[in-house]
């Protein structure tokens, strides 16, 4: 998604006609869970879109096994005005784990198994787009959406 | 003239105060560098035990908030969804895109 946020982002969400709302998937085993932690724990603080561009920006260094906390910690002290201890905390005691799993649940249920995923609703009605789709694609379902 | 006798005992003990003096100097010196040292981590300790607490995590805050400069939501408005979700831009915005991605 990064790679066509930006433009969307200036085309449709900064002007107010649309709302991005970011629901995250756990495909891949603990990494995925624990990133997704990670992301709500630095949007305890405000910082999940910050947090949310570093994960996408370095997923292939995202550790794994043992490694992961420390390195996710290690990662979120490129976030100025995160309050370190308290995002190694909330990692660590696993405070947004239910909250996270439960997401994940709940869009399962609603067949978001493939990812990413996305979902426009507007007046114009509902569509979901699987996989990654290009500006024009995305833009011109944003537009129908808007009706 | 004071016998030789008399002066003998005296040259044995000459030599003392040449090494208590400076023994003495440096106890002094060491005494007075240990002092700011000691005063160092003290305040350094008083410190970061206030600052967890006035920097404590705000529980995920339903007003939305601006993002930062410096990254692409610069400027945009973020907040929570009624049910817990992060978004970018207008809570009241007539078109949501939901994304639904994993971070690995």
């Amino acid at each position: 998604m990064l790679a066509v946020e930006p433009e969307i982002i200036d085309k449709y969400v900064r002007p107010g006609q649309v709302k991005l709302v970011f629901r995250a998937v756990l495909n891949l085993g603990e990494g995925s869970v624990r990133a997704a932690e990670a992301a709500a724990c630095a949007g305890q603080q405000g910082q999940f879109w910050q947090m949310h561009q570093l994960l996408f920006q370095r997923q292939r260094e995202i550790p794994r096994g043992d490694a992961v906390v420390a390195g996710l910690q290690q990662f979120a002290t490129a976030l100025p005005g995160l309050d370190q201890a308290a995002f190694g905390t909330c990692l660590k005691e696993r405070q947004t784990l239910e909250h996270v799993q439960a997401t994940d649940a709940e869009q399962r249920t609603r067949g978001f198994t493939s990812q990413p995923s996305f979902e426009i609703t507007g007046p114009g009605g509902t569509e979901r787009v699987v996989g990654l789709p290009s500006v024009s694609a995305l833009s011109a379902a944003l537009d129908k959406a808007r009706g | 003239m004071i016998p030789y006798a008399w002066l003998a005992p005296l040259r044995r003990v000459l030599w003392l105060p040449l090494l208590v003096i400076p023994l003495f100097l440096l106890a002094a010196c060491n005494g007075t560098e240990t002092q700011p040292e000691t005063a160092a981590p003290t305040t350094a300790d008083t410190a970061p035990a206030t600052q967890p607490t006035a920097a404590a995590p705000a529980p995920t805050a339903a007003v939305p908030s601006e993002a930062p400069a410096g990254t692409p939501y610069n400027g945009v408005a973020q907040g929570l969804t009624a049910e817990g979700f992060p978004f970018l831009g207008a809570a009241d915005a007539s078109v949501t895109l939901t994304e639904h991605s994993d971070f690995q």
